[in-house]
């Protein structure tokens, strides 16, 4: 399992109490106080990005908090004052000793570089998760967790304040009564908190991984739901793809939409293997995962006959260059065929492992399901530790499924006038009989669309069975309830504007360009005209038209 | 049927063509038919779904690295039978070798893309010539 952003506050907590016992020895107050001030000075930072004192930036989401979280931050930094005090009174006697605070702040920077990795350098957003962060209940469940930390720190001050002199006793004191009003009223702030986003991972990059022989079971649960993770960024990013980056092609999308049926066929194969003596969990998600596998293969089949012109295989074969031509140089070697998108390879992966993990590791697709027999299912399930880990790694891998099914036809809408059919269906009855391929028949990609749409339904009652499941097996998934909330911002079965309000904004772009364009003209005419000779009145059009 | 044995047959002999424009044809028709007919037989009473899903995918991963034709048209697919994913399966067989040869350089100049056509075209024929259960 990867660690998840509650974690990392959990941790935090946890290292400060670790720390409490040290702040009776004399020795470690010093080191102590200048790793509290570390630590605030993180939480400041964390304030600070998070927009909450209402300056932000312009183009940046609006400051979700209330007011009350304007105060936290002004006791954060009182309580920073007074600890500088206390710290200046006593500097750290033991140069670089280290204590518990030094992990707390290591888990609260992990936390914060955690948020980062779902933006990208200029801040753009890479996963749906970005979206979420931007929400008010998430920034008060930061606001929250804060307070956790500085309510721990507050009493780890007291703690110190017991055995110091009078001086620093005082500034100590003081530092904790700042520290706990901020949290009194950050948690004030702290209604409707979105408590999911405490199950935030990391973003993931887009590196496949790849298999290693001597990989455990739980490692691959653990590969499969980063590469479900990579999906899903993948799915994010897919419509919103800026040119020259590698993009899905017609190339890749049918193998992506084979390797996702390959891993649902698997995965039944998977769960008929660990679930034998449980055969209700079997009969309610066998047949789902048969059915999205199905589902998944039909869109691949819709690619049959189409050809994406934007893949540089997609050129004929041209007759070779004479010797003449080759003589002087010019010959232009043939374009190079594109390596598949990284997609292609982690959903590839994706269905290796999950074969791997039922059949052994020297297992291969093409070698079928029955050359191999299966790992005796006792070793499997003492390996995976039960049955509750393989539900929770099925369930996000339909999760990516569903997103890649809902970004897809948005995709495929923008590409689809580079797509090429030869299919008989819809051939033009003027075509010359010597030319193969034509531009794809609307139909074609409605129908596509429409199959990427059914995939996108079978997945959706897949993850819901695959919840109930684990459920009625006591292994609850935490996960679902932040990707119910990202269903809520960002619904996958929507695309982010609706063709009408597209062409709507494309009116108001160009209604307004028009406008600048006038303004502009109007402003030049405005200066320039002192410089320009008077016209002659009968060259005027209002002297032309004196009518108007 | 018999139609469908002209048309592997017409297929078969492009492929021996010299020149390399037929043959370049020939190979991605040939690639072309074996994944939708692997893809018609993945349901199929008899057939293991997993191997004929990889037959699918490798014949559309090695026409990924083939130049696509510019005339003709598409060979019609038969029913999946047994004797039809044989045929066509040596076809592939026949297209792995052809691209392995020094003829292979009309179908493909480009070295690497044409060894990657022809390991993905050998899994082809690996999985489609075994992906039904014995009777």
């Amino acid at each position: 399992m990867s660690v998840e952003l509650g974690q990392l506050f959990d941790a935090a907590v946890e290292h400060i109490r670790r720390a409490r016992p040290l702040a009776s020895d004399d020795g470690y107050t010093g080191a102590l106080l200048a790793s509290t001030l570390d630590i605030l000075i993180q939480l400041d930072i964390y304030s600070r990005e998070l927009n909450w004192d209402g300056a932000g930036e312009e183009g940046e989401p609006p400051a979700a908090m209330e007011e009350a979280t304007v105060h936290l931050r002004s006791h954060l930094i009182e309580a920073t004052n007074y600890l500088h005090i206390a710290s200046r009174l006593k500097p750290p006697a033991t140069a670089g000793a280290t204590t518990p605070l030094h992990d707390a702040l290591a888990a609260l920077a992990a936390s914060r570089d955690l948020l980062h990795t779902h933006r990208g350098p200029d801040r753009q957003l890479l996963t749906p998760y970005a979206l979420l962060l931007t929400q008010a209940g998430s920034q008060k469940y930061l606001a929250l967790r804060i307070t956790d930390v500085t309510w721990e720190l507050g009493r780890l001050a007291t703690d110190m304040a017991e055995r110091s002199d009078p001086a620093q006793v005082e500034a100590l004191q003081s530092a904790r009564r700042e520290l706990d009003q901020a949290t009194v009223l950050g948690r004030a702030a702290t209604r409707d908190t979105y408590h999911e986003t405490g199950s935030l991972p990391a973003a993931p990059d887009t590196r496949p991984i790849p298999f290693v022989p001597a990989e455990p079971p739980a490692k691959t649960l653990t590969h499969l739901e980063n590469a479900s993770e990579q999906l899903l960024r993948i799915a994010f990013a897919a419509a919103r793809t800026p040119t020259g980056e590698p993009r899905l092609t017609g190339f890749d999308l049918p193998q992506l939409a084979r390797s996702l049926a390959l891993t649902r066929l698997l995965s039944a194969q998977l769960l008929q293997h660990i679930s034998a003596n449980s055969p209700d969990t079997q009969l309610a998600l066998h047949a789902e995962l048969q059915t999205s596998a199905r589902r998944w293969n039909t869109v691949a089949e819709a690619w049959h006959h189409l050809v994406d012109l934007n893949d540089p295989s997609a050129r004929p074969l041209l007759p070779r260059y004479d010797y003449l031509t080759r003589q002087r140089s010019q010959a232009v070697p043939p374009p190079q065929p594109l390596t598949p998108h990284p997609a292609c390879e982690i959903a590839a992966t994706q269905a290796l492992r999950t074969g791997r993990l039922l059949y052994g590791p020297d297992w291969q697709p093409h070698a079928g399901s029955r050359t191999h027999p299966p790992r005796p299912r006792a070793s499997l399930l003492a390996d995976t530790e039960g049955a509750g880990p393989v539900l929770h790694t099925l369930y996000r891998m339909s999760m990516a499924g569903r997103h890649l099914a809902a970004a897809i036809p948005a995709l495929i809408e923008k590409a689809a006038h580079s797509l090429v059919t030869d299919s008989i269906e819809h051939r033009p009855p003027k075509l010359p009989t010597t030319m193969r391929f034509y531009p794809a028949h609307h139909r074609q990609i409605e129908q596509i669309n429409e199959e990427y749409r059914a995939a996108g339904v079978a997945e959706g009652t897949l993850c819901t069975k695959l919840l109930h499941q684990a459920q009625a097996a006591g292994r609850p998934i935490a996960r679902a309830r932040l990707d119910a909330a990202i269903t809520e911002i960002y619904p996958p079965d929507r695309p982010a504007l609706s063709a009408q309000q597209e062409k709507i904004l494309e009116r108001i772009i160009a209604d307004i360009e028009r406008r600048t364009e006038h303004f502009t003209s109007a402003v030049q005419r405005a200066v320039h005209q002192p410089q320009n000779p008077p016209h002659p009145h009968n060259h005027t059009p209002a002297a032309r038209h004196p009518g108007r | 049927m018999a139609d469908m044995g002209d048309a592997l047959d017409v297929l078969a002999d492009q492929l021996r063509n010299e020149y390399g424009q037929e043959a370049a044809a020939a190979a991605w028709d040939i690639l072309n038919l074996g994944e939708r007919l692997a893809d018609a037989a993945v349901w199929q009473y008899g057939v293991d779904s997993v191997q004929a899903m990889a037959a699918a995918q490798s014949c559309r991963e090695a026409r990924r690295y083939l130049l696509s034709p510019a005339s003709g048209r598409p060979v019609q697919a038969p029913q999946p039978s047994r004797a039809a994913t044989g045929s066509c399966a040596r076809l592939l067989d026949h297209v792995a070798r052809v691209l392995q040869s020094p003829s292979g350089v009309g179908i493909q100049p480009d070295a690497t893309a044409r060894q990657s056509a022809a390991a993905h075209a050998t899994t082809a024929h690996q999985a489609l010539s075994a992906m039904w259960r014995t009777p």
